[in-house]
């Protein structure tokens, strides 16, 4: 079992990850909430005179996956790099280890860190902006409200594709992520398409009603479970995988 | 310490690098790997610490496969390659992050390396020149107290006196328990710290003595004229010719190693037949 994991050694390097990326997530913590602050808030009112609320839930989400996304693409960087990639495979910890502590920086840690400092920035904002434009309305930001957790739940499943496409892309995991992303979506559709094109030639009416009596059909039925329960773990086992073929 | 059999590596599926490969090396020794430009030294170092997989053959590393990369076995080998990059923080601060994972690393072994090559722990590495960079791995591997160091040109980018302190500690840090194998092309620089000499070249290891059965069985020297019959390798050198031959006397000989290297590469059967022959008759 200790060739598979082990507290201490696995604390070690959790230790010297954080070490090793701690700057880069502080600048990515200030450049962002700097501009969820100055664009999102500041400058808003200014570009849209009809804004009449301020809500910080779009803000967050978007933040949230977007620079989420982007870490958990770097997670295993020094795989890129034949240089970096001699120390990284040959640090004394297992491959289970490498992959665990990632997907806790990048999947757990990120998601808890940057929602509790999103918090924290919405009490600064909300406050400032109040100072700044007293007409408007400021809505307060809810960790755990019913929109907040489901974006969480929904960035723990998309995450484990990133981390998938770090641990086997070598260079440029993030857009090559994103590529295959869309190249699946495009395969997918096509199938989708062939398969009912009946139902989608009906009419193209411009109300969603066809749409979510399509959605109770056992086969979508079944791809949203499988995309909410199956998805992220054949995804963590990709990136495992990936990560313990890994060669210099 | 190290089993190697019939290993074939190949990094395209036309041609191998490794076919059939085979090399046994015990612990309390200085292997010298040498070979020329693209044999397969460094490959086969990265085979022994697990980065590249083996396509056949066992290899066993202190009773591990390097394939599986088990930390009980990363814990044992350290490798320190000809290029490398070192992270942008102190010596301190290296030692701190990764001295932990390695359970017999000596900090203060580390620290006296570090005082014997006059470099500072409090020294950033990213300020330091290549060369005290290589210094600043070669002690770390070293104080990491491993099974096995693996070092991939340790002396390219020393200056005189670096190599010299380089070959005392190296000398130094063996201990019965510890295998080094040094990979160079600096053979002038490892003449007096590498035995065994191994040589590879085609895939094959073709050459695996020590320095007393070779000074035994060999003899180097110089002579202006090309008259014995009994020379193994000779080459054209300044004022007559350098000379490989078959120590008939038992001479005591200054062992060579440019020249040894020279007759294993051009001369393989001829030093293969005199080392089997040899054998045979011990």
């Amino acid at each position: 079992m200790t060739h598979v994991f082990n507290i201490k050694r696995f604390g070690l390097l959790l230790k010297m990850e954080l070490c090793n990326s701690r700057r880069g997530i502080l600048m990515t913590l200030i450049i962002t909430l700097g501009f969820l602050f100055f664009v999102g808030l500041l400058l808003n009112p200014v570009f849209d005179p009809n804004l009449a609320v301020i809500e910080h839930y779009s803000g967050y989400h978007f933040t949230l996956f977007l620079c989420g996304f982007i870490f958990s693409s770097l997670a295993f960087r020094e795989t890129c790099d034949s240089l970096h990639c001699y120390r990284y495979l040959t640090l004394p910890v297992s491959s289970f280890e490498r992959f665990f502590s990632m997907w806790l920086l990048t999947a757990i840690g990120w998601l808890v860190c940057y929602t509790l400092i999103f918090w924290l920035y919405t009490l600064f904002a909300n406050s400032a902006g109040r100072l700044v434009y007293p007409h408007l309305r400021f809505e307060a930001f809810h960790p755990f409200s019913a929109s907040t957790l489901l974006g969480m739940r929904l960035y723990l499943v998309l995450q484990s594709i990133f981390l998938a496409g770090a641990a086997h892309f070598r260079k440029y995991a993030f857009p090559k992520t994103l590529l295959t992303l869309v190249l699946f979506a495009a395969v997918c559709g096509l199938i989708a398409y062939f398969f009912m094109r009946n139902q989608f030639n009906v009419q193209c009416e411009p109300n969603m009603e066809h749409f979510r009596t399509m959605s109770a059909y056992p086969l979508c039925l079944v791809l949203r479970e499988a995309f909410w329960w199956l998805l992220a773990p054949l995804c963590w086992a990709i990136a495992y995988f990936g990560l313990k073929e890994q060669e210099v | 310490m190290i089993q190697i059999d019939q290993l074939s590596f190949s990094y395209s599926r036309k041609q191998k690098l490794f076919d059939g490969l085979s090399l046994q090396a015990s612990a309390g020794n200085i292997y010298g790997l040498l070979g020329r430009n693209g044999a397969g030294k460094s490959s086969l170092l990265k085979i022994m610490s697990g980065l590249l997989f083996s396509k056949a053959g066992v290899v066993n590393i202190a009773g591990f496969n390097p394939a599986d990369r088990y930390p009980d076995f990363l814990q044992e080998i350290y490798l320190v390659t000809e290029e490398f990059f070192l992270p942008a923080m102190s010596g301190k601060q290296f030692v701190n992050n990764y001295g932990a994972f390695y359970p017999r690393f000596s900090r203060q072994a580390f620290e006296e390396y570090l005082a014997e090559f006059n470099l500072s722990q409090k020294q950033k590495l990213s300020s330091l020149s290549y060369g005290q960079k290589k210094i600043f791995l070669l002690a770390f591997g070293l104080a990491t107290n491993c099974k096995l160091l693996l070092l991939d040109e340790p002396t390219n980018g020393l200056d005189i006196p670096s190599k010299s302190l380089f070959r005392k500690i190296v000398a130094r840090a063996l201990t019965d328990e510890r295998t080094f194998i040094i990979s160079t092309h600096q053979v002038r620089d490892m003449e007096h710290l590498i035995d065994p000499i191994i040589i590879l070249d085609q895939g094959k290891i073709i050459f695996n003595e020590d320095t007393a059965s070779i000074t035994q069985k060999l003899s180097f020297g110089k002579q202006a004229q090309l008259n014995d019959t009994n020379s193994i390798y000779s080459e054209t050198t300044l004022g007559g010719y350098a000379v490989v031959k078959a120590n008939t006397r038992g001479d005591e000989t200054h062992l060579n190693l440019e020249l040894l290297f020279n007759a294993a590469i051009h001369a393989p059967e001829k030093l293969n037949d005199l080392f089997r022959n040899s054998h045979r008759i011990e």
